[in-house]
């Protein structure tokens, strides 16, 4: 449905539920009511971790952290893939990752400079988070095609942005993935910046959505701020890929409110305004809409939900500041199974305050 | 004479070629209308406007690559790539390419591309933006790799670099971006390439070091001169071609050697030099060489990287065990 | 229970010593004799032993710590008490569940929801210079003491000079480029200097073409004699002449001198006597006190008189000297003669006393024999050998009588000196030894 009638290359974007809170009820997926109010219920936790992140940062509470403000919806795409599928993320997934099933603690845990971070629950199906861009999606390729090859029933969605597009090796990855025919869903978060860069430098063809055929799948543009669109375009992408169909690729369209870090300042190339022309395609201010429309939110329900998110993200927060330190043989013990004799060496060394000098 | 830190200083020298050279292009992610994520190339998009200071797309073996071609055209392309973490993904059209093409094509193409790259650790970044992978560069062959140590260097050197008339990959210790000034003349000024220099002249020992940890070398230099020992501080500038003379000639005169560098000890510039010193100085030397180095592992994020840079502490306890033996 | 181990004395009088590095740490176990540490004193680098097998408890000072003898510098234990020692790695992670602290309050973040200060890099935290920074250029280099000047040697020969107390940095190099070689070293030790275990006999049996045989590597003091005779005779034209005297009268001075000398400490031989007699022939014939400079082309005449004695010891030859013997009365010669030969054998001799001698006296009479041609100290000019005492039938004044009588041979070098002031210089000797009187005058 979603992928047969909406073709970027003839101009056609999904949306099903518009920045005015009204829904397409012929385009409408089986996503119930109360379904979406208990995601909406999540991505207002998202926000508040999300917000969170940055005080914390501005206290040095927290080190450099990239924000996902204005991306939620996008980012509850990871709650559509079943346990068995591997989320493979970029840098820009906190929330993705969170609804995932990684604990907000450990998230903060690693932006704060803290590896354990990314030692995530058992049985949880994710990559760890990647900073070099555009390196992953390749990674999720040959996941995908081990599990093929073995027969199993998962999918790995490969998570990217606009600027990781004009990367080779995602290129490389889409092409891969068309030739062995891999159950990869791409997934194009286009907040419309590379940090500075907008979305018209990174390539002159009018969506990234039209690249899939290329590659020789087809792909989706959607409007990634709509929740709806979100959960119809990967939930048949998912089931494409799991039918053995082949990968799928799908741009979200999306803003990014937030600088790129916490350490850039976007009013070197943008000024407020450009950002508060977006604001009316806030995914959580339409969800909000959408929802009261139906009778199942009001202002007083808004209060408890932040306040409940509001105590959620405070634990998570204390616990991950009442970690204690990581102890200075992590640097080591992690680099090979057995530590060989001069590693040793080095590590007892660093751990006698690299003074004793082997 | 005003006082710069290094950021302000590398604009100057871009902004004096960007002048006198009309063939001059810098190009890079987020180095026009931004500036350069570390201010860099701050101002010079609105200077020269926007066909002479480019921002691409996100591409960094694109981006060298298409440098590569622009400079075998006869421009002067000057690409930055935005972390040295990044380096990697240009890796094949840098070493296989790059350096290679003066021997490929017999000499007809002297392919001057200065490649800009904030390096090393020591600013609690996330991962692969603090790593010192110059030794992957030096280690291939026709390549010329550079790094300042302070602001007054960094003008001059990348001045040097820019009139060269090779491929050059320039490492901008970012640690030290910010965090001294010099006096920086207004006037055009090189700092020679291929030649290091020696801060501090003593007999007793000799610390070899460059970019940030050059800072380090010498606060224990100053240390060492309390504890009543003249220790020669070289900071070695250009990595490659690299000027062991240099530092032969201080070990001939001192018997002794420390070599402090942030990349990993295996095979970090440190081994080169150290080999080098063995072949022209052996009989000199009245000590081991020693090595104050990062370790053989992946570089720790921010909360453990203190405890895998190496420091002015290290560097010390090196030079006293360096002295007693 | 856990042992104290005390720095001990390696023998030779130490006091004290310099750690040269740690052989295990805290933790190890070490078995008996197992070696803890290397320390460096006066002539060597020395291995310490652990007294007892156990754990490394703790140990004192690292590389360039003096240690006193007596001092504590390890401790020894059980398994046990190694256990119960208090960690002192990075500490250890706080208890899993520590008491919930009062929630730290997170302000708002600013709103709009963008940066507001000035903020550079996209990363991390960039060192900001201080306002008021110096400059970081060089100050103008602090002007550099002269450096001793130093020699050129490989890493091996430097820790060899090291072993053997040897100055580096005085040895004249004969190796590549000046460089100071192992020979050079050895040499300069002077023959027989002490070293470590250099002389165990291992020897191969074996067979040759006419039947069995054993090998024993060259090596040591015996080498460096192999090398020094030859080389004496290969550089000089060795004569030697041959003479006794009649020391009768010295002798009976002595017998009654021995005593009072005992009584000081002093075991007092006709040695001395000998010396002082040299001396006083050393300043009537210059000539045989001087020394050939080949490559200058000149003869060294010395205004000084250190007087070689060769020892014979364990390992074989050593010939201290006994410096400015013209100054030193008999009994202060006999007393460092004492020292001396004590030192030579217990292999405690310094540098020093085996540099600088323009003379040497061989005296093999004690082991037997009369005349012999003993072979020159190069690069000194003469040497005198002393045979066994004997009584021996004398005729003078128309009477025979039994006089101790001592057979002299003085081997010189003829490039320096001629066969008339050889035996000018024998003849003075044998004048004072036979007339002690005439020392007590010329003194």
């Amino acid at each position: 449905m979603y992928f047969d009638g909406h073709d970027p290359r003839k101009g056609q974007s999904l949306r099903i539920l518009g920045p005015d809170g009204v829904l397409r009820e012929d385009l409408r997926p089986d996503l119930s009511d109360a379904r979406v109010k208990s995601l909406y219920e999540r991505l207002s936790v998202m926000r508040v971790a999300d917000r969170t992140a940055l005080s914390l940062q501005r206290e040095g509470r927290l080190g450099t952290y990239a924000p996902v403000y204005g991306q939620e919806a996008a980012q509850a795409s990871a709650a559509f893939l079943e346990p068995q599928d591997w989320m493979v993320p970029s840098y820009r997934e906190t929330g993705a990752l969170w609804i995932r099933g990684v604990p907000l603690a450990s998230l903060y845990r690693y932006w704060n400079g803290d590896e354990r971070g990314m030692i995530f629950p058992k049985g949880l199906n994710a990559l760890p988070i990647a900073i070099v861009v555009g390196s992953q999606p390749l990674h999720a390729v040959g996941l995908s095609w081990a599990m093929k090859l073995r027969g199993d029933p998962g999918v790995a969605a490969a998570y990217f942005g606009d600027g990781a597009s004009s990367q080779g090796d995602v290129h490389e990855a889409m092409n891969f993935a068309g030739v062995f025919k891999t159950p990869t869903v791409f997934i194009c978060q286009n907040n419309q910046f590379a940090i500075s860069v907008p979305r018209s430098r990174q390539t002159a063809a009018a969506t990234i959505a039209e690249r899939a055929w290329s590659y020789g799948f087809p792909g989706i543009q959607i409007d990634g701020n709509d929740l709806f669109a979100v959960y119809g375009a990967m939930k048949e992408a998912l089931d494409a890929a799991r039918r053995g169909t082949g990968p799928r690729l799908i741009e979200m369209l999306t803003y990014r409110f937030g600088p790129h870090t916490t350490s850039d300042d976007p009013t070197k190339y943008r000024t407020n305004e450009d950002v508060e022309k977006h604001r009316p395609e806030d995914p959580l201010l339409r969800l909000r809409l959408y929802l009261k429309g139906r009778g199942l939110w009001s202002e007083a329900e808004e209060a408890l939900i932040l306040e409940k998110a509001q105590a959620e993200v405070e634990a998570e927060v204390r616990s991950f500041e009442a970690a204690a330190p990581a102890p200075v043989s992590d640097i080591f013990d992690y680099t090979y199974p057995e530590l060989p004799p001069y590693l040793r060496r080095q590590r007892d060394e660093a751990m006698a305050g690299g003074e004793t000098h082997g | 004479m005003a006082k710069v830190n290094m950021v302000t200083a590398l604009n100057m020298a871009l902004d004096l070629e960007m002048g006198k050279n009309g063939k001059m292009l810098i190009l890079g992610e987020d180095v026009g209308r931004e500036g350069g994520v570390f201010r860099v190339t701050d101002g010079l998009q609105a200077k020269y406007g926007e066909h002479r200071v480019m921002d691409t797309p996100l591409a960094e073996s694109g981006i060298v690559g298409a440098a590569l071609g622009l400079a075998a055209g006869g421009m002067l392309p000057v690409p930055e790539i935005q972390f040295e973490g990044f380096i990697h993904v240009a890796m094949d059209q840098i070493c296989n390419q790059l350096g290679r093409y003066r021997t490929r094509s017999r000499g007809r193409f002297d392919l001057g591309v200065v490649i800009r790259v904030p390096w090393g650790g020591g600013i609690h970044a996330p991962e692969h933006h603090s790593d010192s992978p110059e030794t992957v560069l030096v280690h291939t062959p026709g390549l010329t790799v550079v790094t300042p140590s302070d602001p007054y260097e960094a003008k001059g050197l990348l001045l040097s670099s820019l009139r060269l008339g090779r491929p050059v990959v320039f490492c901008e210790p970012k640690r030290i971006y910010r965090a001294m000034k010099s006096e920086v003349p207004e006037e055009d000024y090189t700092v020679p390439i291929g030649k290091a220099r020696v801060l501090r002249e003593g007999k007793d020992l000799t610390v070899v070091a460059w970019g940030a940890m050059v800072r380090e070398a010498v606060a224990a230099a100053d240390e060492l001169q309390a504890r009543g020992h003249a220790a020669e501080v070289i900071d070695l500038r250009t990595l490659s071609p690299m000027d062991s003379e240099t530092v032969v000639e201080s070990v001939r005169k001192t018997g002794r050697l420390v070599i402090a560098h942030e990349a990993p000890r295996t095979l970090g510039l440190g081994a080169e030099i150290a080999a080098r010193v063995a072949e022209e100085a052996l009989t000199c030397l009245l000590a081991p060489i020693e090595r104050v180095t990062g370790w053989d592992t992946v570089m720790p994020l921010a909360l453990l990287e203190e405890h895998y840079l190496p420091d002015r502490k290290r560097i010390l306890a090196a030079a006293a065990k360096t002295l007693a033996a | 229970m856990a042992l104290e181990f005390k720095f001990p004395d390696l023998g030779e009088g130490l006091s004290e010593g310099e750690v040269v590095q740690w052989k295990v740490k805290v933790g190890d176990q070490v078995a008996d004799h197992q070696a803890l540490l290397e320390v460096e004193t006066d002539k060597a680098v020395v291995e310490v032993p652990a007294p007892a097998a156990g754990f490394v408890l703790s140990i004192k000072g690292g590389p360039g710590t003096v240690i006193q003898v007596g001092e504590v510098i390890a401790v020894i234990g059980s398994e046990a008490e190694l256990k119960a020692l208090p960690v002192s790695a990075p500490p250890p992670p706080a208890p899993e569940t520590p008491p919930a602290p009062p929630p730290r309050p997170i302000a708002p973040p600013p709103e709009p929801y963008t940066v507001e200060r000035e903020s550079v890099g996209v990363v991390g935290r960039l060192e900001e210079a201080p306002e008021d920074e110096p400059p970081p250029r060089p100050a103008a280099p602090a002007p550099a003491p002269v450096a001793k000047p130093r020699v050129e040697a490989l890493p091996k020969d430097r820790e060899l000079a090291r072993r053997l107390g040897v100055d580096i940095d005085l040895i004249h190099g004969t190796g590549p480029k000046g460089r100071v070689t192992e020979e050079d070293i050895r040499k300069a030790a002077a023959l027989g200097a002490p070293e470590r275990g250099a002389h165990a006999a291992e020897g191969v049996r074996g067979s040759d073409a006419f039947g069995p045989v054993e090998r024993v590597p060259l090596r040591g003091v015996r080498r460096k004699i192999a090398q020094a005779m030859t080389d004496s005779l290969a550089r000089t034209a060795q004569v030697t002449t041959m003479d006794e005297a009649d020391v009768d009268s010295l002798w009976r001075i002595r017998e009654k001198q021995k005593a009072q000398a005992l009584k000081e400490g002093v075991h007092l031989t006709l040695l001395p006597f000998l010396v002082k007699a040299v001396v006083g022939a050393l300043k009537r014939v210059p000539e045989m006190n001087t020394f050939l400079d080949e490559e200058k082309g000149q003869v060294v005449f010395k205004a000084y008189y250190n007087i070689g004695i060769a020892v014979d010891t364990q390992d074989g030859l050593i010939v201290p000297n006994v410096k400015d013997a013209d100054k030193k009365s008999i009994l202060q010669i006999a007393r460092e003669l004492s020292e001396l030969a004590q030192k030579s054998r217990r292999r405690t001799l310094a540098v020093g006393d085996l540099k600088g001698g323009t003379f040497t006296i061989t005296n093999y009479g004690s082991i037997g024999g009369l005349f012999g041609t003993p072979i020159i100290n190069y690069p000194e000019a003469g040497i005198l050998g002393v045979g066994r005492l004997t009584d021996k039938p004398v005729a003078g004044d128309g009477a025979i009588r039994i006089r101790k009588t001592l057979p002299l041979s003085l081997t010189f070098d003829h490039r320096l000196v001629d066969g008339g002031h050889a035996q000018h210089f024998l003849n003075d000797v044998i004048r004072h030894l036979s007339d002690p009187d005439l020392i007590l005058v010329g003194m």
